[in-house]
């Protein structure tokens, strides 16, 4: 075969094969589209509840978004996409708001003991008074409220309280155990009604310190 | 079991969550027993339906939708390399409108031209032969210089449209080197589209506000006059204007070229001259 030929015949060849890629790229963003967009609605509230404004959920959502489609050959089909562009999404913010963040997976025995010691320190919540926290409370208030709690523990309230996630869901979003969602949950509640309680205080439905309110000791059992 | 176990458990009541059937006996049988629990289970319980109503799930904005599509789109093309450009020709975006309206507006100015030329044509002198064959063409472009029809292709990467030419067009077309000009754009639907008539390609180069159209055809198929084919087979370069834009046709045995350009006659001469 004549020289010109055979650069005519790889010529010919690299069209078909480009061709080829074209449309298996195209087939790769279709199918990526169909799996990845309808769980918008889910990552773009949790985005705009932990940024707590607009710009910030749509640059993360953005961000997340271009990640998944760059690495979407590690995503093995058949598993929880939701987790997987959940996972990507955590680590954006993370990465960008820099918030010090505890290793997944990894069982905190910190935080456990913290638990119990919330459990004791927060008694003045058993006081029948604080019916009163709920009383014409705002959207704006319950959302300030949120934006205080530390970022471990928003996360768990935004998912379960306001986008209806199972316990086993949040486990796999988060990578930690069942038990730890049951106490992150609870102390995050625990938490931000310690926040509507200040609110209401503030207004009126409510006087004095929080300890005043104090009843029982937890551990008399 | 005691309140500090039990606490561990509310959240897990409060959303109805699954508790091995032990465990979730001792824990109420705790709660039935103990008045704090028993208040602090309701007080979690009225937090979680204050969050739940208060913190309403918002829809995803369109244009967020639309965005993450088109960077998407974006970034396939950065993988397809020769794909397409996120570029755009203009910095200051014009109000683009169909192609399609400017094409309608060159083929009825074109079909006029043709049934003048047919019935006058005898009549007619050369030039004003070529005038009329060469409206249509001045249509398309000035509508390209003035923002109201796209060019199909619209790159700043010369080799990008160099690329998407070669694959679409019926036959190889020519890539003048114009000096200080860039290739921009361009089009290969025929403003002329007359029937069986293979399609031709329009390039389009740029040098700030200045345009220059580069249209080619077969010149097997070009519809031309038979006293202008020979005059451009001769090697003639035929220069004129039609109102503001000047233009020049010529051709080679296999090609039959014409420039459109809102350069002054003069100025276009001269930058041709330089590729030459």
């Amino acid at each position: 075969m004549r020289l010109k030929d055979k650069i005519k015949d790889l010529l010919k060849q690299e069209k078909r094969d480009k061709k080829l890629t074209d449309e298996e790229l195209l087939k790769k963003q279709k199918k990526f589209e169909e799996e990845a967009i309808p769980h918008m609605q889910f990552l773009y509230n949790f985005a705009y509840r932990m940024t707590g404004n607009e710009e910030d959920a749509k640059d993360l959502i953005q961000e997340t978004y271009m990640k998944a489609f760059r690495f979407w050959d590690q995503y093995e089909p058949g598993t929880n996409i939701r987790a997987w562009l959940f996972k990507i999404m955590k680590n954006s913010y993370i990465n960008k708001y820099r918030k010090a963040i505890k290793e997944p997976g990894k069982v905190d025995y910190d935080e456990v003991q913290n638990f119990y010691e919330t459990v004791r320190d927060e008694s003045f919540e058993t006081s029948d008074l604080q019916e009163h926290i709920f009383e014409n409370i705002f959207e704006d208030e319950v959302i300030e409220a949120l934006s205080k709690l530390p970022d471990e523990f928003r996360t768990v309230v935004i998912l379960a309280d306001i986008e209806g996630q199972s316990y086993e869901e949040i486990a796999d979003f988060l990578d930690i155990p069942i038990g730890t969602v049951r106490s992150r949950l609870h102390r995050g509640r625990k938490m931000l009604r310690r926040e509507l309680f200040e609110f209401a205080k503030r207004k009126g439905y409510i006087k004095g310190k929080p300890k005043d309110y104090d009843i029982d000791d937890p551990e008399k059992d | 079991m005691d309140c500090r176990q039990t606490r561990e458990f509310l959240s897990a009541l409060v959303d109805n969550e699954e508790i091995d059937s032990q465990t979730k006996q001792k824990v109420e049988e705790h709660i039935w027993r103990c008045a704090t629990c028993r208040t602090e289970l309701e007080l979690e319980k009225k937090t979680k339906e204050t969050i739940k109503a208060k913190v309403k799930i918002i829809p995803v904005p369109n244009e967020l939708i639309t965005s993450v599509l088109n960077q998407l789109k974006i970034l396939q093309n950065g993988y397809a390399q020769s794909l397409e450009s996120p570029r755009e020709l203009n910095p200051t975006p014009k109000p683009w409108l169909e192609i399609a309206f400017s094409l309608g507006i060159a083929i009825v100015t074109l079909s006029l031209a043709f049934l003048f030329v047919s019935v006058y044509g005898k009549k007619m002198t050369q030039r004003e032969l070529i005038r009329k064959e060469v409206s249509a063409l001045v249509n398309h472009f000035d509508s390209i210089a003035q923002g109201f029809a796209k060019p199909e292709v619209l790159s700043t990467d010369p080799a990008y449209v160099k690329n998407a030419i070669l694959s679409k067009a019926s036959f190889t077309p020519v890539f003048l080197n114009i000096p200080e000009f860039e290739i921009v754009g361009a089009s290969i639907k025929d403003p002329h589209l007359r029937s069986g008539n293979p399609r031709c390609v329009n390039l389009i180069y740029r040098k700030g506000e200045r345009l220059i159209l580069i249209h080619q055809a077969p010149m097997s198929s070009a519809p031309m006059h038979d006293e202008i084919k020979k005059r451009i087979l001769k090697g003639e370069w035929i220069y004129d204007t039609i109102t503001d834009d000047s233009f020049v046709i010529w051709g080679t045995n296999e090609l039959v070229c014409c420039a459109i350009s809102n350069l002054p006659k003069e100025e276009l001469e001269q930058v041709l001259k330089q590729t030459k």
